[in-house]
C-alpha cells in the first residue's frame, strides 16, 4: 500500500499520458462521423457551401486544371467540358446520392426486416416462401434488373430508390428470419403468446426489439453501398440526367478527359470514395458498441 | 379391484373446471403420426391443485400445452376432448383460443429467468395483458398492475414496475410472471414446474403464494412438476403420468399412503426413501429409463422396468380401475396393500 502511495512521479505522469492517449484514440475513431457529417450539410445546403452555381457553362474557360483563375472567379478543383465548376458539382452531387441511400436503405430495410419478421415468427408454409423468395431475388444479376426497371419506367431518381429496395430487402430479410427463428422460441416468447398475445403483438413488441441491433448494423452498412450503387446507376445513364450534378454521372462524363483532363472524374470520385467508407467504417464501430460480445 | 365406472369417478360436475377425458396426442414424424399421449384422463374441480408428475419426457408438459391450446406445428390432438367450466376447448379455433388463452387460463413457466422479456419493464409486461384482453383503460392498468403485484407479494410495487427483468431475483422474476399469469383473473392457472429453477427456500415461498392464491382467489392449479415434494406440499390431488399415460390418480394423502402403481411406489420412494423410518444410506432409483417416442412397448409402458410385471402386462395394456375413493390404477399387477406405511401426509420434502 504504501509503497504505491510513494510511486515515483514520472510513472503515475507517464500512466495519465498514456490514458489521454487512448481517450483520444477512442473519440479519433468516430472520424467517419465527422465526413458523414460534413456530407449530410452539404446535402442539406448545397448552394450555401458551393462557391458557383453547378450547371452555370462558361465555354471559354472549359476544361481548366484545378486552381484555375478566370477574372475573378477561382476555381478551386478546375472545370469540366463545358467549364462549368467541378467543386460545386461535387457538393451538389452530394445530394442525389445521401437521399437515394438512406430512401432506398429506409424502403429496403423496413419492408425486409418485416417480412424476415414474419417469416421467422410465423410457423408453416409462409416463411418458406418469403425466404426462398428472396433468395430468388438475391440470385438476379443486380444491373440487369436495373436496366429492366428503369427501361420500363424511365430513369429518374424514384425509380432508383425502387431498384435499389427491389434488389437489397432480401439482405435484412435474411438477418430479421435468422434471428427472429431463435428469438421466438424462447420462453418470453412463448410466455407472451400462452397469455394471448396476437401475432402481430408477439411480433412487435417481443421480436422486433430482441432483432432490432443486427438490423441497425446491416443498414448502416448498406448506406454504403447504395452510395456506390447509386452512382454506378447514374454513370451508365439510368439514375440522375443530366446536367443535374451527381457523381456518377460525373464519372461519366470526365471519362473520356481522363488523359487529358484527370479532375473531372478524379474529384466526384474520390468523394464517392472517401463518404461510402466512412458510412462503412461507421456501420462497423456500431456494430462494436452494439455487440455486447466485444 | 373392479373395472371402472363412472359412478366411483370424481365427477360432481357443477364442481368441475377442468375436464381431460380420453386425449390422445399425436406427433408427425416425417410422415408418420406417433402417439405421445394416449387416452389421458383427469379432472380440475374449481380451487383445487392437483399436481401432474412423472420423469422427464412423460408427456406431463405437452398435457399443459394440449390444455392451453399452443401444441406444436406438427403435433395435434388425435383423440378425446378437453372441457374448460362446460365448454369444450379442444376443438376450438386458434382465433377463440387465443381468447382464452391468459383470461381463463393463465401460465407460468418453468424458467422465470428467461420467461420475461428482456428489453420490457417488468410493469408493462404485466400490463400489457390486460391490454391484449382489454381489461381496465389506460389509468386504471397501472393501479391494477400495482394491485397484482402487491397480490404476488413483490415488495415494493412502485420501484419494481419501473424495473427490468435483469433487476430481480429469480423468486421475483417468478412473482412477477405469476402476476402475468393472474392480471386476467383466469380460473384456471397451469404451472409448468413453476419451482424447479427456484432456490429451494424461494421454492417454498412460491408454492405457499399458490396456495395463497387459491385459497383467496379461488382458482385452479394445475400443477406439472417431477417433484413429488413439491406435491406433497400443495396439491389436492395428484395424476401419475408415465409415458404419455395416466397410471394411477389419486388424493395426495392416499397416494402418499396407498400408491398402488410401481411406478408411482418408485418414484415416492426415490424421493423419501423406502423406509422413512430407517434412514437408509442409499436412495432407492427406478431401473431404466422412459421409452422414447415411438418405442413405447404394446403391453404395460412401464413393464420393462417394473418388479411386479406379469405375463399380461408384456402383451395388454392395463385399464383404468378403481381401487379405492377417487383412486384409479392403471396396472395389472398393483403394488398389494397393507403395504408399510411409509408416507404420511405430514412428510414433507426432507
Amino acid at each position: 500500500m504504501s509503497q504505491t502511495k510513494v510511486a515515483p512521479d514520472f510513472l503515475a505522469r507517464s500512466t495519465s499520458r498514456k490514458m489521454k492517449a487512448f481517450r483520444l484514440r477512442k473519440v479519433l475513431r468516430w472520424w467517419p462521423l465527422l465526413i458523414i457529417l460534413i456530407a449530410l450539410v452539404a446535402a442539406a445546403f448545397p448552394s450555401v457551401l458551393a462557391p458557383y452555381n453547378p450547371d452555370l457553362t462558361n465555354l471559354a474557360a472549359r476544361l481548366e486544371g484545378p486552381g484555375f483563375r478566370y477574372g475573378a472567379q477561382h476555381f478551386l478543383l478546375g472545370t469540366d467540358s463545358l467549364g462549368r465548376d467541378v467543386l460545386s458539382r461535387v457538393i451538389w452531387g452530394v445530394r442525389p446520392s445521401v437521399v437515394v441511400a438512406v430512401v432506398a436503405v429506409l424502403v429496403a430495410g423496413v419492408s425486409g426486416s418485416t417480412l424476415g419478421i414474419v417469416a421467422g415468427t410465423i410457423e408453416g408454409g409462409v416463411g418458406t416462401i418469403i425466404m426462398r423468395f428472396a433468395d430468388m431475388v438475391l440470385s438476379i444479376p443486380f444491373f440487369l434488373l436495373a436496366i429492366l426497371v428503369v427501361a420500363a419506367l424511365g430513369p429518374s431518381l424514384v425509380n432508383v430508390v425502387v431498384v435499389l429496395a427491389l434488389v437489397r430487402w432480401p439482405i435484412y430479410a435474411r438477418v430479421a428470419y435468422g434471428q427472429s427463428i431463435e428469438v421466438s422460441k424462447r420462453e418470453s416468447v412463448r410466455s407472451a403468446i400462452a397469455l394471448g398475445a396476437r401475432q402481430w403483438r408477439v411480433m412487435r413488441y417481443h421480436i422486433l426489439p430482441e432483432v432490432l441491433a443486427p438490423l441497425i448494423v446491416v443498414a448502416t452498412l448498406e448506406v454504403g453501398s447504395m452510395i456506390v450503387y447509386e452512382a454506378a446507376l447514374s454513370f451508365i445513364g439510368l439514375g440522375t440526367q443530366p446536367p443535374a450534378p451527381s457523381w456518377g454521372s460525373m464519372l461519366s462524363e470526365g471519362e473520356q478527359y481522363v488523359s487529358t483532363a484527370w479532375w473531372i472524374s478524379t474529384f466526384p470520385g474520390l468523394a464517392l470514395f472517401v463518404l461510402a467508407l466512412s458510412v462503412n467504417r461507421l456501420g462497423d464501430l456500431i456494430r462494436d458498441v452494439l455487440d455486447p460480445k466485444s | 379391484m373392479q373395472p371402472l365406472e363412472a359412478s366411483t369417478m370424481f365427477k360432481a360436475t357443477n364442481d368441475l373446471l377442468l375436464d381431460v377425458d380420453e386425449l390422445s396426442v399425436g406427433v408427425n414424424v416425417a410422415g408418420r403420426e406417433i402417439g405421445v399421449l394416449s387416452n389421458v384422463s383427469f379432472n380440475v374441480g374449481k380451487g383445487e391443485i392437483v399436481g401432474v408428475v412423472g420423469e422427464s419426457g412423460c408427456g406431463k408438459s405437452l398435457t399443459a400445452l394440449a390444455i392451453i391450446g399452443l401444441l406444436g406445428d406438427n403435433v395435434r390432438i388425435t383423440g378425446g376432448t378437453i372441457t374448460l367450466d362446460g365448454e369444450r376447448i379442444s376443438s376450438l379455433s386458434s382465433t377463440q383460443m387465443r381468447k382464452i388463452r391468459g383470461s381463463r387460463i393463465g401460465m407460468i413457466f418453468q424458467e422465470p429467468m428467461v420467461a420475461l422479456n428482456p428489453l420490457m419493464r417488468v410493469g408493462r409486461q404485466v400490463k400489457e395483458v390486460l391490454v391484449i384482453h382489454a381489461i381496465g383503460n389506460r389509468k386504471s392498468r397501472k393501479a391494477r398492475v400495482l394491485e397484482l403485484f402487491r397480490q404476488v407479494g413483490l415488495p415494493d410495487p412502485k420501484l419494481r414496475y419501473r424495473q427490468f427483468p435483469h433487476q430481480l431475483s429469480g423468486g421475483m422474476r417468478q412473482r412477477v410472471m405469476i402476476a402475468m399469469a393472474l392480471a386476467a383473473e383466469p380460473k384456471l392457472l397451469i404451472a409448468d414446474e413453476p419451482t424447479t429453477a427456484l432456490d429451494v427456500t424461494v421454492q417454498a415461498q412460491i408454492l405457499d403464494l399458490l396456495e395463497d392464491i387459491r385459497t383467496r382467489l379461488g382458482t385452479s392449479v394445475v400443477l406439472v412438476t417431477h417433484d413429488m415434494g413439491v406435491v406433497s406440499e400443495v396439491a389436492d390431488r395428484v395424476v401419475v403420468m408415465y409415458a404419455g399415460q395416466v397410471v394411477e390418480s389419486a388424493p395426495v394423502a392416499e397416494l402418499f399412503e396407498n400408491a398402488r402403481h410401481p411406478y408411482s411406489v418408485g418414484l415416492l420412494g426415490s424421493v423419501f426413501g423406502s423406509n422413512f423410518e430407517e434412514s437408509s444410506d442409499e436412495l432407492p432409483t427406478i431401473s431404466g429409463r422412459v421409452p422414447s417416442i415411438g418405442e413405447v412397448p404394446s403391453g404395460c409402458p412401464f413393464e420393462p422396468r417394473c418388479e411386479n410385471a406379469i405375463d399380461v402386462c408384456r402383451s395388454d395394456r392395463p385399464p383404468a380401475a378403481s381401487v379405492g375413493t377417487n383412486h384409479i390404477v392403471a396396472c395389472w399387477s398393483p403394488v398389494e396393500l397393507p403395504r408399510m406405511r411409509l408416507f404420511g401426509k405430514g412428510v414433507e420434502s426432507s
